[in-house]
């Protein structure tokens, strides 16, 4: 089957000119593939570098060095070097993420905050809000809460807002970032549940995070990181996948 | 009750209306080399000043590079930013392109203007301020300088209709008062002068102007500096609000990261007078890479 | 051939001006025609009337006044008041042109605030006097901007002052002045004639020129221009209104009246503000027992 996305050689350092142009190296030399309707996870100790990975995929992050080769609706493009243009429209219709913390308006809505995940040409603002209504029922937001702005929500009331965003669009790619770090354990279930009906309906997806227990039934392979290396101690798909099947 | 059921669409019909590529189409703007020299200017100007030189002012002649060679394209529907300390050029940058001041170099092409083949900074007095009332809207940081405080704030959003050809009180009313009522500005104020209105509500009544004639691109210059922090957070939720809905694309000038933050995708970071650094807006307060960014980042966590 | 050589006082140059001025001032007159409705700057001369009383028209008609001439000179309407006697007897002293007081059988008319209620014809001129040339002056102070709206044809501002006066006051309080519309370019000031006289101006066939002495402007109207008075497609531009009333004198209901009012009972009478028209009709009214049949139009 073909690729939906394959990173090659994805280095990223920052150089932090506040402290004399001091380098420090976040990830290097990564390797993987996803294909179509899999869900892959990143695991890997603390500062391993597994956000900085999917950061540079979505480009909130400037990769230093490597490729990463998405097949888009409209041909392969290397996310890491195409126009800001190409990801934005990308990010608008294919791809989405979940951060680690939902970042709101305080005076924006949750309905609002959801519907503003669709794409505005596409839908119209009553349309938009009525899908996000329904994604908020789904993953239980209370309806007499959808009016508040989740900035007075629970941490999980906020995180799951924050996944309905993302995910409002149906992305064909969803790079997710510690989604559960912030839950209780039934909203994992939710959470947990969301993730697999997106892919039931074609949904690729790349998940970090330390929440083994969730993401270990879900997985169709997982990559490590190792700390001192920086690399991925499990690069390549067989071993990726015979670290799934242990 | 089984798994979470999403709405009947799948993916495949998410996409199916989809027409566009990845790479949009023609930019609604495309600005190249705009540069503006305040003085007599010579042959060094540009060389000798800049972030490197740690000045806009020439050493040679004395005259002031407010900015110079800014090169952007700004799309259709997309809110750009501009960040920079103040005095870096930013307003300079939208007061040429909104043809207050002329450009000393440099062209900006407007797709609705001439289908973007005339370079709109040689065109006319009179071609300029068409494009002006027609094409785009400017909020200026003093409401002084966007509306006329003696004139009514009916009066001052008639203003642009009246230059587009709309010659009917009734119709020029009803187009006021739909304004004023998407700027949240009270219907009652619609005959009252804006020299007696809150700071922030001559924001709103500047913004209602600026949106008159249904200009695809807005300027805002600034529009929240100098208003208490509450009346800030009303004034950016309307403007948010007014871009999802209306769809405009908006050059967004503020030297608070914060406002950029909350209303862009897509930012330039300027230094005396020049951009040192352009990207995603996510990616130039995630990853800055200009030494200028990086303190411009870290002063504001 | 002159009409009246015996009125000319020695000493002075005809038409009083010298040469030069009388060449300089027609060739702006030729410019202002050329551009209907815009205002060209002049050399104004001082002249033996006080400013205020008329020089910029008197300039321009003593620079067009010919020997064949026959002028007519009226103020508000009038002939016989001071400043129309005044203006007459000075073209008199240094011209010895024929005058009278009959609008059909003037070459040359000279007028303030008043346009004659007949109509004129492609052989007559029409010269008027002009207080304020400026129409963008009640909006904007700054003679450089004004030029510069001009210039841009920009006159959004003065119509958002009419359109204000119209949320203030539902109609445009604007009498006098009334701002118009020349050629489709250029907004002018028709002088302060009365709304009533405005749409004569519109495709008339006489040659209309407006002189203003302290603003040093000559500007025009040259024959069949368009001339639209500034109006709202929801508000449209309308004459003075003297419905029910009828000129005491000759009971004209179809001109400008002036109201006159009584001291000792306080009644309100109107007579024509053209006393020439008015004086016309009384006589043909009297020579056949009816009135003239040519009526003027108010309207177009
Ligand atoms: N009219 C002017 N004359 C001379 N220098 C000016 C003028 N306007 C702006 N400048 C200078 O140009 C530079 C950029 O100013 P400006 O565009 O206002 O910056 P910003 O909007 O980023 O604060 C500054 O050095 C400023 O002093
Ligand atoms: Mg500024
Ligand atoms: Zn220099
Ligand atoms: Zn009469």
């Amino acid at each position: 089957m073909v690729e939906l996305l394959r990173v090659t050689g994805l280095t990223k350092v920052f150089t932090l000119h506040l402290l004399g142009g001091r380098t420090v190296e976040a990830c290097r030399d990564i390797e993987f593939a996803l294909r179509p309707g899999e869900i892959l996870g990143i695991q890997g100790p603390s500062g391993a570098g597994k956000s900085t990975i999917l950061k540079c995929i979505y480009r909130t992050y400037v990769a230093t060095a490597g490729q990463a080769w998405y097949r888009s609706l409209r041909g392969s493009v290397d996310l890491l070097a195409c126009p800001v243009q190409t990801i934005l429209a990308l990010r608008r219709f294919e791809i989405g993420y979940v951060s680690q913390f939902l970042r709101v308006v305080p005076r924006v809505s949750a309905l609002q905050v959801v519907a503003e995940g669709l794409p505005r040409n596409e839908w119209t603002q009553s349309r938009a809000l009525q899908e996000a209504a329904r994604l908020l029922e789904h993953l239980r937001i209370p309806c007499d809460l959808w009016e508040a702005s989740p900035c007075t929500f629970s941490g999980g009331e906020q995180q799951r807002v924050n996944i309905a965003r993302a995910v409002a669009h149906r992305p064909r790619l969803l790079l997710m970032d510690e989604p559960t770090a912030s839950l209780d354990h039934e909203s994992r279930r939710l959470v947990q549940e969301l993730i697999l009906e997106l892919k039931r309906q074609g949904s690729s997806i790349v998940v970090v995070s330390h929440d083994w227990q969730t993401f270990n039934q879900i997985t169709d392979r997982v990559l490590r990181l190792d700390q001192e290396s920086k690399a991925c101690v499990t690069g390549g798909s067989q071993h990726v996948e015979a670290a799934a099947d242990h | 009750m089984g798994g979470i059921e999403l709405s009947g669409l799948n993916i495949a019909d998410t996409f199916s209306g989809l027409q566009g590529n990845p790479v949009p189409d023609e930019p609604l703007l495309r600005v190249r080399g705009l540069t503006r020299i305040y003085g007599r200017g010579c042959a060094e100007c540009v060389v000798r000043t800049g972030p490197e030189a740690g000045s806009n002012i020439c050493p040679i002649c004395a005259s002031i590079v407010a900015c110079a060679g800014v090169s952007f394209d700004l799309y259709a529907g997309e809110m750009m930013g501009v960040v920079g300390e103040s005095g870096s050029g930013k307003s300079t940058l939208v007061q040429c392109l909104y043809f207050d001041h002329t450009s000393s170099a440099g062209e900006a092409y407007l797709k609705s203007y001439r289908g973007g083949a005339v370079n709109m900074l040689g065109s006319s007095a009179q071609e300029q301020r068409h494009i002006r009332h027609h094409l785009m809207g400017m909020v200026y940081q003093n409401p002084h300088q966007g509306l006329r405080l003696d004139c009514t704030a009916g009066g001052n959003i008639a203003e642009k209709l009246l230059t587009a050809g709309f010659f009917h009180v009734g119709r020029i009313r009803e187009r006021a008062s739909e304004l004023l009522r998407r700027t949240e500005v009270p219907m009652e104020r619609m005959d009252h002068l804006p020299r007696h209105f809150s700071g922030g509500m001559q924001q709103r009544v500047q913004i209602a102007k600026a949106l008159a004639n249904n200009p695809p691109l807005v300027f805002l210059d600034e529009v929240t500096t100098g208003l208490d922090v509450s009346v800030q957070a009303r004034v950016l939720d309307l403007i948010r609000h007014l871009h999802r809905e209306l769809g405009l694309a908006m050059l967004v000038v503020s030297h608070n990261l914060d406002v950029i933050r909350l209303l862009t995708d897509y930012t330039l970071v300027m230094k005396s007078g020049r951009v040192v650094e352009a990207g995603l807006t996510d990616q130039i307060l995630g990853d800055p890479q200009h030494p200028y960014t990086q303190l411009l980042v870290s002063s504001l966590l | 051939m002159m009409a009246n050589k015996k009125a000319v006082r020695p000493g002075y140059n005809y038409a009083f001006l010298d040469e030069q001025t009388k060449k300089e001032i027609r060739r702006r007159i030729l410019k202002a025609v050329a551009i209907p409705g815009y205002q060209v700057p002049f050399a104004s001369r001082e002249l033996p009337i006080a400013q205020g009383w008329g020089t910029g028209g008197l300039q321009l008609t003593l620079a067009l006044v010919g020997p064949d001439d026959v002028v007519k000179v009226i103020d508000q309407g009038s002939d016989d008041v001071v400043n129309a006697v005044n203006i007459r007897r000075l073209l008199l002293q240094t011209t010895g042109v024929k005058t009278t007081e009959n609008t059909d059988a003037a070459s040359l008319i000279q007028t303030r605030h008043r346009i004659p209620e007949e109509r004129l014809g492609d052989w007559q001129t029409l010269v008027f006097q002009v207080p304020y040339p400026e129409p963008l002056r009640r909006v904007e102070p700054s003679e450089v901007k004004t030029r510069e709206m001009h210039a841009e044809a920009d006159y959004s501002r003065l119509w958002v002052y009419l359109y204000e006066d119209i949320v203030r006051w539902r109609e445009i309080t604007v009498g006098a002045q009334y701002p118009v519309l020349v050629n489709k370019r250029y907004v002018m000031d028709p002088s302060p004639i009365p709304r009533w006289d405005v749409p004569k101006l519109h495709m008339a066939a006489n040659l209309n020129l407006f002189g203003a002495g302290r603003e040093k402007r000559i500007y025009a109207v040259p024959p069949y221009t368009r001339v639209q008075p500034l109006e709202f497609e929801d508000h449209p531009f309308r004459v003075e209104s003297f419905e029910g009333k009828s000129c005491a004198v000759c009971g004209s209901t179809g001109s400008f009246l002036d109201e006159l009012l009584d001291n000792h009972t306080g009644a309100r009478r109107y007579t024509c503000s053209d006393t020439a028209y008015c004086a016309k009709r009384l006589l043909s009214e009297k020579r056949h027992g009816q009135r003239p049949t040519r009526r003027t139009d108010g309207g177009d």
